[in-house]
């Protein structure tokens, strides 16, 4: 009886926690765009060199927009979990290394594939390391 | 852990680290920081030193203390949720320094964009420790036997 309330309430707890991260999420959100665009990705490799491409799409987001040009994987791109983009990698569960994404000079509070991106959008993709 | 980590490094997310802590603290109690500290050395002596150290000194406490205070439970549903919940939480545990560091928004930023990689934290905590916790149990107890 006494692990079965225990349960509930760890239930209970994990569902509340669930729906406030939900919540969270949906209110932070950026909204899609849809029809053509013009973005600029520049993306800064790990010896701090940089590559800028001018992307014209109707992509809505950032994944698809990377995927069009072919600086993701389909593979990654279907997991929504990117390693490698324009042919480097940088992999959080290997070194420590990870890609920041910014838009506009900010911090993006969303995934890659779930940013929505704007006509002038100026990305910034950087290979972070440990 | 440490070579549990590296071997499921591949997997974003998925880990037994946290059931690995769980069956320690339920059978060693205070004496289980020992080995999670020695797992924090091993991870920093790997991947060296960044504002990830900061996390990890302080965010495996929380499940430690956790499974302190129910250690005398012995219920594979009831430390899966706890190992969900924590899971659940790990990143807006881990963005602490950031909300020191960077204020309301760059923590907030960091929460949200950690989110489905919680879930997937979440969800594999779960799974693993509701599937492995019995068989892992067993195996502890026999070596502690054999001691």
């Amino acid at each position: 009886m006494k692990n079965k309330k225990t349960v509930i309430a760890l239930g209970l707890a994990l569902a509340i926690i669930i729906v406030a991260f939900a919540a969270l999420f949906i209110m932070n959100r950026p909204e899609a765009e849809k029809g053509n665009k013009t973005i600029s990705v520049t993306v800064v490799f790990s010896d701090k060199s940089e590559k800028d491409y001018s992307i014209k799409t109707d992509a809505q987001y950032l994944g698809d927009a990377l995927l069009q040009e072919k600086l993701v994987t389909e593979e990654e791109y279907s997991k929504g979990y990117y390693t490698v983009i324009a042919d480097q990698r940088a992999d959080y569960n290997l070194d420590k290394s990870w890609w920041c994404v910014t838009v506009n000079g900010e911090m993006t509070n969303v995934g890659i594939n779930q940013q929505p991106i704007s006509d002038g959008d100026e990305f910034e993709i950087t290979n972070t390391p440990a | 852990m440490y070579i549990s980590q590296v071997i499921m490094s591949h997997l974003p997310n998925i880990e037994i680290v946290s059931l690995l802590i769980i069956i320690i603290t339920r059978k060693f109690g205070y004496k289980a920081l020992a080995s999670i500290y020695v797992f924090v050395g091993c991870e920093i002596l790997t991947y060296g030193l960044s504002m990830w150290v900061i996390n990890y000194l302080y965010v495996w406490l929380v499940l430690w203390f956790s499974v302190l205070l129910i250690r005398k439970i012995d219920s594979p549903l009831i430390y899966s949720l706890i190992s969900a919940i924590f899971g659940l939480l790990f990143g807006t545990l881990c963005s602490v320094p950031y909300f020191l560091t960077g204020g309301i928004t760059l923590g907030v930023t960091y929460i949200v964009g950690g989110f489905w990689f919680d879930i997937l934290h979440c969800s594999g905590n779960f799974v693993s420790t509701l599937f492995l916790y019995r068989a892992l149990t067993r195996i502890m107890d026999k070596m502690i036997k054999t001691q």
